[in-house]
């Protein structure tokens, strides 16, 4: 009796120290596989102390039953440890053989147990198994870049091949536009000389113009005063007519003796009508005289500032002429350059022509070196969303029966309604 | 002497409005360019004042309107003429506005002919005949007659019953 | 030839004017033989002239009347009452045959037989009576042709007229005249032709010096030079008896005097020379009476100067006229040129042209008396028509009266004088039956008041009945019976045209034109007529005349350009105001310095465009008892202006007395300010 209590006791230190054991196993070992293996061999010393224990107490060493036991625990707890904590290295090992044939495309991800997740091995198959996803993203990538690499050294090269055609007649047009403009420039050198002429022109028919114009001024001063004077002739030919009326009333009055003066009265009367009528005409004459030199003289007052205008236009024009004779100069040299460099652009165009080709080739090697690489190409990806994304958005035909069927439920319902209401109105 | 002078008359001729007119150059005293007038306040229109003639002041009649003319108006051609005339047994000298002196023309005595008494535009007593010159007819004036007074006078008259009246 | 007769005609009617008047003279006394001789050089001259420019009846008239006288002066007959008659009756009688258009009616020719009938039979009566002395005077004859074998010797000085071809005389023949009545010493003196630039071939420039011996006798000389010596300076100075033109120491004497041309002979000296040769020449007792006669004809001829025609002097009055004008357009000139001398020579011009000025007033002045010597023959005769006893008395004929006026007077003055005659003065009987003298009276009175004449004349007769105008005047349509009038405003009536009140026509008045007429001619010469008839004794009328038509003292005032001259006499004074007081006034009177002025606004009232100034001359006039106002836009200055006439034309208007001319030529219109404010003030009858 006394055997028995101890016994129980010893069992229960025993069994009691197995967590404490498991604790300070997580505190050193922490996430390494040791703390596994250590715990279970604790076990197992656990298991052989108990065992030797009773055995001890009963004095029969029953050793040989002891032997295979023991065997049997330790080979179960190797398998434990192989099963559980060295699997993760397989699955490493996997997926390196994986890459070592290129093949970066995901595979099933392998979820771990809640204690070998905790190990290192674990974490270690996690890492390397993100690094694949991440270096398969950037070989697809690559290969995509790659493949619009081709794609644009394509399309340069035809571009290219465009440039040098067109910067070839571009050429040719500049050649063509240098030759007008040189035209041009020597034109606007003549205008400018003929501008310059045309102002000498004006300048000296002004003068002209501004000298005619005071002759008219003196002409019809001159006309005036001889309208004036015609104006006195014309009074004094009316006087002499009265006078001579007078003479005449005097004659008749001193009878025979007047005769003669009578006569004489008379021829001056006649003279003087001849004269007033002479002076009339010599008037109107000199009236209309006046009116012309007065309107030509409005006139070439008008003219004058025109001219001067002219003169004026003319020399701005020569002006501009000059400076538009510079400028197409500079525009003509301008052109000039322009010629030559595009000339030296075709030429460059040919050369980037030859490059691009060069280009072209680099891609499709690069293109062709990158297809060793396999990974879950972007196109599929989105081949298959869209396809999600597209039923949603399709009128499927059952869709459009209920539909419409329920149009015509909503429908009849209201021609009912309809009639009733007409048969109310017509009973 | 006096018989030639019968035979063929001398007339002044001058013009109112269009028309031609004559008088006898007996009548005539002379004829003056326009001279400055002084009209003489409350006297009928036809009077149009005075003139001075060498010192002398002679009453200026538009004659033009004795003919029920327009009154004239003064251009460069317009005349006084100065004639003699009886006027109520006595001699005056008055001054005859006309728009342009004519000449002086001799008319044989066969060629003056006596006033149409039908159809006559002027006063017959003003006209004294017509002058034929020429294939045209001048009217020949009865000048005493232009400017007699009794137009005058029967206004004055007129005027003073009316006043007695009062 | 017409114009000849005209001057004979003009002439013939001075000489018969001087007849008439000296007929009248003789009438009272009868024995006045200077008279006689007048009468006898009348008859002569007419005579001659009338033989001369074709007026045989009155020459062959003439010729017996001059025989008459010639008796008469000769002391061979006597003048009797039923003479004098028949000479008035011819005095008349050649009046009308100096009117061709008279004369030749069937009136004055049985009247010129009547009168020569009567002429010749008083002719008979002085032969028969004085048969004897008739043949004695051939034995005069005789005498003059015994003194004719002495001859004489006259010295004639003979200046023609340098109008004298006018006259159709040929001085030349006059001279040739005197050759034929003796021997002639002749000097034509030619200095005074002028060059020939202003030779005038109508003037006679050429006088004569003659020297005439004559065996005719001085009448003869006379007889020459007839028809001219009233308008040639003639002198004849007898040198002595004695043919001293055959005496070569007399012609060589003179041929010694004649030096030049333009001397002339002292006619003195040449006696004095005669008279020592003359000691052969008897003494004549005749010499001295002929002396004496050359005396008194010479002296004639330098006393009564002249006879210059009426015309001339009228053109010489407008000359002068002209002159003052210019003078005072050059006294202005002067004066505004500041010039000392210019101012010296114009105030020299000034007082050299008045002169002048008075010079020809008073020429063309004459003493009313002649116009007044026809009247007295007027009266004479129709009191005996009338058979009415009527005296007419004269005073102050020798008043002057501008002669214009003088002939202006003569019809207004005659009708006057008819109507008191006809009208006024009773018949003697019925004088009688009144109380009243039986001789009527008629006194013409002629005086100076200020600067105007009055000529009055005033009869004792009945006087106006202004009742029986007042009647008439209804009757006629003058006036309406519930009028009242004045005793003026009824004598006043009589002035209205168309009015008489004689009950019967005579052929002397009541012809009913009669006063209207009167009243105007009066108006014509400016002249104002009053009329004045205490009932039942006697009529007076007043005319009151300016001195002379020529000149007036005036004011010079504008209206709207127009220059007016006011007479200084009418004016009292002149005031400037304003022209809005003027127009604010009631009833167009002011007040200045406190008494009150009713006044007229020319401008207005003589319908003148235009408006006044702002200062107004407001000049205040006489008018009858009181002063009124008239307004003009400025003054320009006191003027002595000449007056002429406006015409016949203007003879109706009332307002305008006449016009002048003014120194810059423009005519200045004469205002009469009463006329105007009679007229403006509506009183027709004032």
């Amino acid at each position: 009796m006394g055997n028995y209590i101890d016994f129980i006791i010893y069992l229960i230190v025993l069994l009691g120290s197995i967590p404490l054991v498991r604790m300070l196993l997580l505190l050193f070992f922490k996430k390494s596989v040791l703390k596994n293996i250590g715990f279970i061999f604790y076990l197992i010393i656990v298991f052989a102390a108990i065992l030797g224990r009773i055995s001890a107490n009963t004095g029969t060493v029953h050793l040989l039953w002891q032997a295979p036991l023991t065997a049997v625990l330790l080979t179960a707890a190797f398998i434990y440890v192989d099963r559980i904590n060295l699997a993760p290295v397989r699955r490493v090992k996997h997926e390196l053989d994986k890459i070592k044939t290129g093949d970066f495309s995901e595979s099933n991800k392998f979820v771990f147990s809640r204690q070998s997740t905790q190990t290192e091995i674990a974490e270690m198959y996690e890492a390397m198994q993100e690094m694949k996803t991440k270096i398969g993203s950037v070989l697809s990538e690559i290969s995509e870049l790659s493949a619009s690499i081709f794609q644009t050294g394509e399309d340069i090269s035809k571009e290219a091949q465009n440039i040098t055609h067109l910067a070839k007649e571009q050429s040719a047009s500049i050649s063509e536009v240098y030759l007008a403009i040189k035209e041009v420039a020597n034109l606007i050198a003549e205008n400018t000389d003929k501008a310059d002429k045309a102002e000498k022109i004006a300048k000296k028919s002004t003068v002209k113009i501004e000298v005619s114009n005071k002759n008219v001024k003196k002409a019809m001063d001159s006309l005036q005063d001889i309208a004036k004077k015609v104006n006195v002739i014309g009074e004094i030919s009316f006087r002499t007519k009265i006078l001579s009326l007078n003479a005449d009333i005097e004659a008749a009055k001193a009878g025979e003796n007047g005769k003669g003066f009578q006569v004489v009265a008379a021829e001056i009367r006649k003279l003087s009508e001849h004269s007033r009528a002479a002076s009339e005409v010599v008037e109107k004459i000199s009236q209309e005289s006046i009116n012309m030199a007065l309107r030509t003289g409005r006139i070439a007052e008008q003219v004058v500032p025109d001219i001067k205008e002219t003169s004026d236009l003319v020399k701005e024009i020569y002006s501009g002429n000059k400076e538009q004779n510079v400028q197409a100069e500079l525009i003509k040299s301008s052109v000039h350059l322009i010629d030559n460099t595009s000339h030296k652009f075709t030429d460059l165009s040919l050369i980037m022509s030859d490059k691009t080709a060069y280009l072209s080739d680099f891609s499709t090697k690069m293109m062709n070196e990158i297809s060793f690489f396999s990974f879950i190409s972007q196109q599929n990806l989105t081949d298959n969303s869209e396809n999600i994304i597209q039923n949603p958005l399709s009128f499927s035909p059952k869709s459009i029966y209920i539909t419409v069927s329920h149009y015509l439920k909503s429908n009849s319902f209201k021609m009912i309604k309809n009639n009733e209401l007409k048969t109310k109105t017509n009973g | 002497m006096e018989e030639q002078e019968k035979s063929a008359q001398n007339f002044l001729t001058f013009r109112l409005g269009d028309e031609k007119f004559a008088a006898n150059l007996d009548k005539a005293l002379n004829i003056l360019e326009m001279l400055p007038i002084t009209k003489v306040p409350q006297s009928p229109e036809y009077m149009k004042g005075v003139i001075n003639r060498r010192g002398e002041i002679i009453p200026i009649i538009d004659i033009r309107m004795k003919f029920g003319m327009e009154p004239i108006v003064v251009s460069k051609r317009t005349v006084i003429i100065i004639f003699r005339v009886e006027i109520q047994g006595e001699t005056a000298d008055v001054g005859a506005m006309v728009d342009e002196p004519g000449t002086v023309i001799e008319v044989s005595e066969a060629d003056i002919t006596p006033p149409p008494s039908i159809g006559a535009k002027y006063k017959s007593e003003l006209v004294k005949g017509m002058l034929k010159v020429d294939n045209d007819f001048i009217m020949l004036l009865e000048i005493d007659k232009v400017f007699s007074l009794d137009e005058l006078v029967e206004i004055n008259q007129n005027k003073e019953t009316a006043e007695r009246g009062k | 030839m017409d114009n000849f007769r005209l001057k004979f005609i003009e002439e013939a009617t001075d000489l018969i004017n001087a007849l008439e008047n000296s007929l009248l003279s003789l009438e009272i006394n009868n024995q006045n033989s200077d008279l006689i001789n007048e009468i006898f050089r009348i008859m002569h001259s007419l005579k001659g002239g009338g033989a001369m420019f074709g007026f045989e009846t009155i020459s062959e008239f003439t010729h017996n009347m001059e025989n008459i006288y010639d008796e008469i002066r000769n002391k061979k007959a006597k003048i009797t009452q039923e003479l004098l008659s028949i000479t008035l009756s011819s005095v008349d009688h050649l009046r009308n045959l100096l009117d061709d258009n008279l004369a030749s009616t069937p009136e004055v020719i049985s009247n010129n037989k009547i009168l020569s009938e009567r002429l010749i039979k008083e002719i008979n009566k002085t032969d028969k009576s004085q048969k004897f002395d008739e043949k004695t005077e051939p034995q005069n004859e005789k005498d003059s042709l015994s003194e004719i074998k002495k001859g004489e010797t006259y010295y004639i000085f003979f200046k023609p007229n340098a109008e004298i071809f006018a006259n159709g005389t040929n001085p030349l023949f006059l001279v040739d005249e005197l050759n034929s009545i003796g021997k002639t010493l002749i000097f034509a003196r030619t200095h005074e032709i002028p060059e020939l630039d202003n030779f005038d071939p109508t003037r006679c420039y050429t006088y004569w010096e003659i020297f005439l011996q004559t065996e005719s006798g001085l009448n003869a000389i006379e007889d020459v030079f007839m028809f001219v010596e009233d308008d040639s300076m003639t002198e004849i100075t007898k040198i002595g008896d004695g043919t001293f033109l055959n005496d070569i120491k007399f012609t060589s004497m003179i041929e010694e005097l004649n030096i030049a041309d333009d001397s002339h002979f002292d006619a003195a000296q040449i006696k004095v020379f005669a008279e020592s040769l003359s000691t052969v020449v008897d003494k004549n007792t005749n010499d001295l009476s002929v002396k004496d006669k050359i005396n008194k004809f010479t002296k004639e001829a330098v006393i009564s100067g002249i006879r210059v025609a009426s015309e001339k002097i009228d053109q010489y009055m407008n000359l002068v006229s002209e002159l003052v004008t210019t003078q005072a357009a050059f006294k202005l000139v002067s004066e505004k040129s500041g010039n000392a001398e210019l101012i010296e020579l114009a105030e020299n011009f000034e007082h050299i042209s008045n002169q002048l000025r008075d010079n020809v007033l008073s020429m063309s002045l004459i003493p009313i008396e002649n116009t007044v010597v026809r009247f007295k023959r007027l009266v004479r005769d129709l009191s005996v028509e009338f058979n009415k006893n009527i005296i007419f008395i004269t005073e102050g004929t020798e008043t002057e009266i501008d002669k214009t006026l003088a002939q202006a007077l003569t019809d207004p003055l005659m009708h006057i004088l008819r109507n008191s005659i006809d009208h006024g003065i009773e018949t003697i009987e019925e004088r009688m039956k009144l109380g009243k003298p039986a001789q009527g009276k008629i006194i013409f009175k002629a005086y100076y008041s200020g600067s105007r004449v009055f000529i009055e004349v005033e009869d004792d007769g009945q006087g106006i009945d202004t009742d029986k105008v007042r009647k008439k005047a209804i009757e006629k349509g003058f006036i309406d019976s519930a009028t009242q009038l004045t005793e003026k405003e009824a004598l006043n009536i009589i002035f209205l045209p168309g009015f008489s009140t004689a009950d019967k026509v005579t052929d002397i008045s009541g012809r009913g034109v009669g006063m209207d007429v009167l009243k105007r001619k009066i108006a014509d010469i400016r002249g104002e007529i009053e009329i004045s008839s205490p009932r039942g004794k006697g009529t007076k009328i007043i005319i009151k005349l300016p001195l002379t038509l020529s000149i007036l003292e005036g004011l010079l005032v504008i209206i709207n350009d127009t220059p007016y001259i006011i007479p200084l006499s009418s004016i009292y004074r002149i005031v400037e105001q304003k022209i809005d007081d003027l127009k604010k006034s009631y009833n167009n009177i002011v007040a200045i310095n406190g008494i009150q002025y009713p006044f007229y606004l020319l401008r207005e009232e003589l319908e003148m465009p235009g408006d006044y100034p702002e200062e107004v001359q407001f000049i205040i006039v006489k008018y009858e008892h009181t002063h009124i106002g008239l307004v003009f836009d400025k003054i320009e200055g006191e003027y002595q202006v000449v007056l002429k006439p406006l015409g016949k034309m203007y003879r109706n208007h009332e307002i305008i007395s006449g016009a002048s001319i003014l120194g810059n030529g423009t005519i200045a219109l004469i205002l009469d300010t009463n006329k105007v404010i009679d007229k403006f003030s509506n009183k027709a009858f004032v």
